[in-house]
């Protein structure tokens, strides 16, 4: 009885809480049509701050953020909503728009790293788990049969396909160590020193990467291959740390 | 030696080879159209033969021949032998009309092989060195010297030289200048490679070259030049007079002092053709230098310098502005596209400016060049700009600016659009308005095409997953756990599969391993006998245990080892009464019923460990 009891207010939580977050995106989108878009902002940022960061908040999130004429916040949270959702067209062209409008130049995608975008890091893990079982189990067929060849011709072209699903994991993995410029005044320093010469202003919206830290700096790499050192509240990564 | 021997067999047989297949005759001469002043040039290519008489050129009133040399071509394709011989001829007009090159016939063995007619059309005296306005740096003595001690006969004593065209001489700092850049080459001269030219000198920087320059060839004083052309343009860095010339390095090919090693055959090989294969050359680096023109730099004047003024040199247009949407609601997005238009120094030509920014809020603006000339002196520049009505009082795009210093009239000018009327609607209508619809919010819309540009944001989602996970796969100890498992069951395999392979390939092994096995059996038999104070079972056991560790050590087999066997073996006597006792008191139970007590098998296990450790310790 008492186990029902709990089990009964568990789900009655569940429900309460999946209503509230129904409730606070709706009054997000509300306010958004009306162009209250700090509102709109607010109510979205609830949200993923309570653990509905899915891609339609933050997708919704960038659209107000953007409105209220913050296009470096914007551009990251389409990068964030693209990371979970990397085919979603919406995204794509929103990102895209924003990336124009904030002066930043699109990142120059070869045809590899169009292919890789195309599935999720954890997409490409699977892919790569189930490659990796292929592998294993036509190896061990490869060794235990006395016919060699059929197992041994299966094993290769599984041996290939883990090889293809590696490469698009390592080449999704980049996100993890890049982030968006979300500071206007943003530029990359010589030194990791507080009254360091600047070598180049970074627009608000550009993609970094991170190599290493020193002290309150941080070392990073622009898509154009510019290095210096910037604070880490110029930046956010696009997939915070755990 | 012996090599050098053995090609000259190989040239033999190919010569033979080559002899005795068809022999034809092109011809060809490029440029078909030239200026009185330049040249042509003449190829013969005799194909199909390793030699000929030298080509009868015929006289040709107006025209002046002069032989540049020969190549001969052999190739190997597919198995089959071809070849050739190619002749250069330089055709030099001395008046301006339409030339018809006749018939020219060549004597290849029996065989007369005659070309057909080539047409030759020479136009009036070429205006690129007569330019009046323009500012030549006639070719001048190369810095380096020509090679010495060469036998080359066609060798001349200037290598070559560069030479500057400019359309004037006075120019403001910053202005783009477009140049003519042209390289002189003797065409006497063997050239390795040449380096790209550059302005000597640091008040002046010039635009990118091209590493295809435009080519072509000049007689100057009776010299033929080979010329590469880079149409480009400079620009002063500093105001001032200062002296503008260009440098390049060239490579020579020259023949190194000394005649070859001698040997035998030079006497008889003594042609220019061996040259080709035994005369050593070596590189020479020689450098080059323009003669250097003096030129005034003025600085912008400071009179009248608008406030937007980017630093635009030149004469430009700008053509109308162009607006996304005439219809916007506050807050939202509207594209304006700018075009200027026109020559100069694109580089600092920046977007036209807002006049009046007020309720408005702007992106930075983004913008490409697309040259119409290979300097980069003469294009459009398009630019794309983000503007936000902030308020529904905004009625207007207003005016852009944009500034620029005109060389030609010496003044500043500022370009303005006409304002373009915006009807701005209060953000509650935001919905009405026609934006590119969300799939997920208008399932019965079109879904945009793949490559279309968008020009406005996709309206929100309206719906939203229930929850999303964050993990990260690779980041779970979990996943690398699951990821070991297979492995491991790959590893067991294979060293079952390896195990269950030795044994197949050696006989004697299998074997041992099956007796160890065996002896295990029954040793777990007999404890189990024991435990359970089963006699009978418990003798059986413990003689098969040991006649399977004495089979296996002596190499019998363990069913039919007897007492007689024990004691033809070298053991000692100790072992062997224990062995006798073992079997006696086995075959007295097993089958002659003799009852043995529960404490008198435990007594017996000891026994039974100490024979196997004494077969095995005495083998």
């Amino acid at each position: 009885m008492k186990v029902e009891v709990f089990l009964l207010s568990c789900g009655l939580c569940a429900g309460a809480m999946a209503q509230n977050a129904d409730e606070l995106f709706s009054r997000g989108n509300a306010a958004y049509s009306s162009s209250k878009y700090v509102e709109a902002i607010q109510a979205f940022q609830s949200l993923a701050s309570e653990g509905h960061a899915t891609p339609e908040v933050l997708f919704n999130l960038g659209n107000a953020q953007f409105r209220s004429g913050d296009a470096g916040h914007a551009i990251l949270q389409y990068e964030r909503a693209l990371w979970m959702s990397p085919r979603d067209p919406d995204v794509k062209a929103n990102l895209q728009f924003a990336r124009r409008a904030g002066g930043v130049e699109d990142a120059d995608e070869r045809g590899w790293q169009k292919v890789a975008r195309t599935l999720t890091l954890n997409g490409w893990m699977w892919l790569a788990l189930s490659a990796w079982v292929l592998v294993n189990l036509f190896a061990a067929l490869f060794f235990w049969s006395r016919n060699r060849r059929r197992w041994g011709f299966l094993m290769t072209v599984s041996v290939g396909l883990l090889a293809f699903c590696v490469a698009g994991a390592w080449e999704r993995s980049v996100d993890l160590k890049t982030g968006i410029v979300t500071a206007l005044d943003a530029s990359l320093k010589v030194a990791p020193i507080e009254n360091s010469p600047s070598l180049e202003p970074v627009t608000a919206g550009m993609r970094v990467r991170t190599k290493k830290s020193m002290g309150a700096f941080v070392y990073v790499e622009t898509a154009d291959g510019k290095r210096g050192w910037m604070t880490p509240a110029q930046f956010e990564l696009i997939i915070p740390p755990k | 030696m012996k090599s050098r021997f053995l090609f000259f067999i190989f040239l033999g047989i190919v010569a033979f080879r080559l002899d005795a297949s068809d022999a034809r005759i092109t011809a060809s001469l490029e440029p078909a159209e030239i200026a009185l002043g330049q040249s042509a040039q003449l190829n013969l290519m005799v194909e199909g033969v390793s030699s000929s008489s030298p080509p009868n050129i015929p006289n040709v009133p107006g025209l002046e021949f002069r032989f540049i040399g020969q190549s001969t071509q052999i190739q190997f394709i597919n198995g089959t032998m071809t070849g050739g011989i190619t002749y250069l001829f330089q055709v030099m007009p001395v008046q301006a009309g339409d030339f018809t090159l006749p018939e020219i016939t060549v004597q290849a063995g029996a065989e007369v092989l005659k070309t057909l007619p080539l047409p030759l059309k020479v136009t009036g005296p070429s205006d690129a060195r007569s330019n009046a306005g323009a500012h030549v740096v006639a070719p001048s003595t190369p810095a380096g010297q020509a090679p010495q001690n060469t036998s080359d006969p066609d060798f001349g004593d200037q290598i070559g030289g560069i030479q500057l065209i400019l359309p004037k001489r006075d120019f403001y700092v910053g202005e783009l200048i477009p140049t003519d850049l042209k390289v002189y080459l003797n065409r006497g001269l063997e050239i390795a490679r040449v380096s790209l030219p550059m302005l000597s000198g640091n008040a002046f920087t010039i635009s990118k070259l091209g590493d295809k320059p435009e080519r072509s060839n000049e007689i100057i004083d009776g010299k033929p030049w080979h010329v590469l052309t880079w149409h480009t343009a400079v620009a002063a860095v500093k105001a001032g007079e200062h002296d503008l010339g260009a440098k390049m390095g060239c490579t020579l090919l020259v023949a190194a002092n000394g005649r070859r090693p001698m040997s035998p055959f030079d006497d008889a090989f003594d042609d220019p053709f061996f040259d080709r294969f035994f005369q050593h050359k070596e590189e020479r680096d020689v450098a080059m230098r323009s003669k250097e023109l003096r030129v005034r730099v003025l600085p912008l004047p400071s009179e009248g310098r608008p406030v937007d003024f980017s630093g635009a040199i030149g004469q430009f247009q700008l053509n109308p502005l162009f607006v996304s949407s005439k219809e916007a609601a506050s807050g939202d997005p509207v594209t304006l596209k700018t075009t200027i238009l026109g020559t100069g120094n694109f580089d600092r030509v920046e977007a036209p400016q807002l006049s009046n920014k007020q309720n408005l809020k702007t992106y930075p603006p983004s913008g490409k060049f697309e040259p119409t000339d290979e300097a980069g002196y003469a294009g459009q520049k398009g630019f794309d700009q983000i503007v936000i009505p902030l308020s529904p009082e905004v009625k207007e795009i207003p005016p852009l600016n944009f500034s620029y210093f005109d060389p030609e009239h010496k003044q500043y000018v500022t370009l303005n659009t006409q304002a373009v009327p915006l009807h701005v609607l209060p953000g509650q209508q935001n919905r009405a308005l026609p934006v590119i619809p969300s799939p997920v919010a208008d399932h019965g819309a079109p879904r945009r095409s793949k490559h279309a540009e968008p020009t406005d944001l996709v309206s929100n989602k309206l719906e939203m997953e229930r929850s999303v996970s964050h993990r990260i796969l690779a980041r779970e100890p979990w996943f690398w756990a699951a990821g070991s498992l297979p492995l491991l069951l790959t590893l067991g395999v294979a060293g079952m599969s390896w195990q269950r392979r030795r044994m197949e390939n050696n006989p004697d092994l299998a074997a041992a391993f099956l007796s160890k096995r065996a002896v295990q059996l029954q040793w777990e038999k007999m404890e189990k006998a024991r435990r359970e104070q089963k006699a009978i079972e418990f003798f059986e056991a413990a003689k098969h245990v040991v006649q399977e560790k004495l089979g296996r050590r002596t190499g019998t087999h363990s069913e039919s080892f007897t007492l007689d066997e024990v004691d033809e073996r070298s053991w000692s006597a100790d072992l062997k009464n224990q062995i006798r006792e073992l079997f006696r008191t086995a075959d007295a139970v097993l089958y002659s019923g003799q009852v043995v007590d529960a404490k008198d098998l435990e007594a017996w296990v000891p026994v039974v460990k100490n024979i196997l450790r004494g077969v095995d310790d005495e083998g």
